[in-house]
């Protein structure tokens, strides 16, 4: 078969290639469009200094009652190993999110009616490009009393990691309170 | 404050001052809880232990102990390097690896569609079709290319690249795998804590800080923990 006899065939194929590359060209052209706002400079709002972080606490009870992991707790995977594992059984009890303010309390109403108070003391922005900012936390635990059952604990943290504070008994078992800044 | 990892650090000295008579010595509560405590004695401390949280709690240190050992044991015995030795002998092994087919099988080749005509041997259409078909596909890589590298300018979006990595404040995101350069990797940044304590006052009570390890073993990132002993209850 001649060239010629296959001139149709060309054709569709030429025409099919250069609509595929216009096609092609608006496309990518319009994916280009939506990008750009993502490139635009941060909003002036972002520049002011942040005096306050969200915080998530989780209150879980511990006991050997042997039902195992609140599957509602998620992935904690610390509860599986000591100091934790002398438990082998965790509870959701509450998990608020809190604001926290610099320089002002937060106050969580645990179960067994003492308060946990949170308060932002500081945010300590990164000493090289790459490191994460840290949040310098406080927390106190207040019996109903008036009593102090933690007086303090100060902690640095990174946005996004737990820290916990175990041990008040509790129904057979103990509290195990974990807080972390949301990032 | 520096503490070793999965160590305990108590802060009080615990309560064994002065013990009310009849009330287990701290060797006993261990021989109990070890399960080598004999009777009568047995009976006796397991009753005191019902009714008081001090000796509860110096159980639960035990317990807590006990916990931290196994694991640790049981860490070790893993790491010894039992899986290596396996698949090294896997490896050794000629048989392993060779493919096993049962003695009736064979290897034939994939059928071809017998009712397709042969291709006269002077035919090129089909090379030269194909051919104008890579040149069609190669003018529309040119096209989309030309889309690309050329895109109509948009006056009210005339925004300088440069200008984009104005960093804000605080970051909305924490990069989870920060950029390790070789010099900063020394003895201390070996273990990663997420939250370092900067200072605890226990008050009344016994407490020990724990550093948990929060994933792999060779994540080396760890969990703070604060763990306080409660006499008082709920």
């Amino acid at each position: 078969m001649s060239l010629l006899h296959r001139f149709p065939q060309i054709a569709l194929c030429l025409s099919l290639g250069l609509s595929l590359g216009l096609l092609a060209r608006g496309t990518l052209a319009d994916d280009s469009r939506p990008a750009a706002p993502a490139q635009t400079p941060a909003p002036a709002q972002s520049a002011t200094p942040v005096t306050s972080v969200n915080m998530e606490v989780i209150v879980l009870h511990a006991t050997n009652d042997g039902t195992g992991i609140d599957p509602k707790i998620g992935k904690i995977p610390e509860l599986s190993k000591p100091p934790f594992s002398s438990y082998n059984s965790y509870k959701l009890l509450d998990r608020p999110k809190i604001a926290v303010t610099k320089g002002a309390q937060s106050t969580v109403k645990l179960p067994n009616g003492r308060d946990m108070a949170v308060m932002l003391k500081d945010i300590i922005a990164p000493a090289k490009k790459g490191d994460p900012t840290r949040y310098l936390v406080s927390t106190s635990i207040q019996k109903p009393g008036g009593n102090t059952f933690l007086p303090l604990l100060d902690v640095n943290a990174k946005a996004g990691e737990w820290f916990f504070v175990a041990g008040q008994t509790y129904k057979g078992g103990i509290l195990v309170i974990g807080l972390k800044v949301l990032p | 404050m520096t503490m070793n990892k999965g160590q305990p650090v108590p802060r009080h000295a615990p309560m064994a001052a002065a013990q009310p008579p009849g009330s287990p010595s701290d060797l006993e509560l261990m021989q109990y809880f070890d399960g080598e405590l004999e009777e009568p004695r047995r009976s006796a401390v397991a009753a005191f232990l019902s009714a008081d949280l001090g000796a509860q709690n110096k159980v639960a240190g035990l317990r807590i102990t006990s916990a931290i050992l196994r694991d640790e044991a049981e860490s070790l015995s893993a790491a010894d390097g039992i899986a290596d030795l396996v698949m090294a002998k896997i490896h050794a092994d000629p048989s392993v690896g060779a493919p096993v087919l049962p003695p009736q099988a064979q290897v034939l080749p994939f059928p071809t569609l017998s009712s397709k005509p042969a291709a006269p041997a002077n035919d090129n259409s089909r090379r030269i079709f194909a051919a104008l078909g890579a040149l069609a596909v190669a003018a529309a890589a040119a096209f989309a290319l030309w889309g690309r590298t050329a895109p109509p300018v948009d006056p009210a979006r005339s925004t300088p690249v440069a200008a984009v990595t104005a960093p804000s404040t605080v970051p909305t995101a924490v990069n989870p795998e920060p950029e390790i350069d070789a010099a900063s990797v020394n003895a201390e940044a070996d273990t990663e804590h997420g939250v370092e304590v900067a200072a605890v006052n226990f008050g009344a009570h016994m407490g020990s800080i724990f550093y948990v390890p929060s994933g792999s073993i060779e994540a080396k990132r760890t969990t703070t923990v604060v763990w306080l002993a409660d006499d008082a209850g709920e």
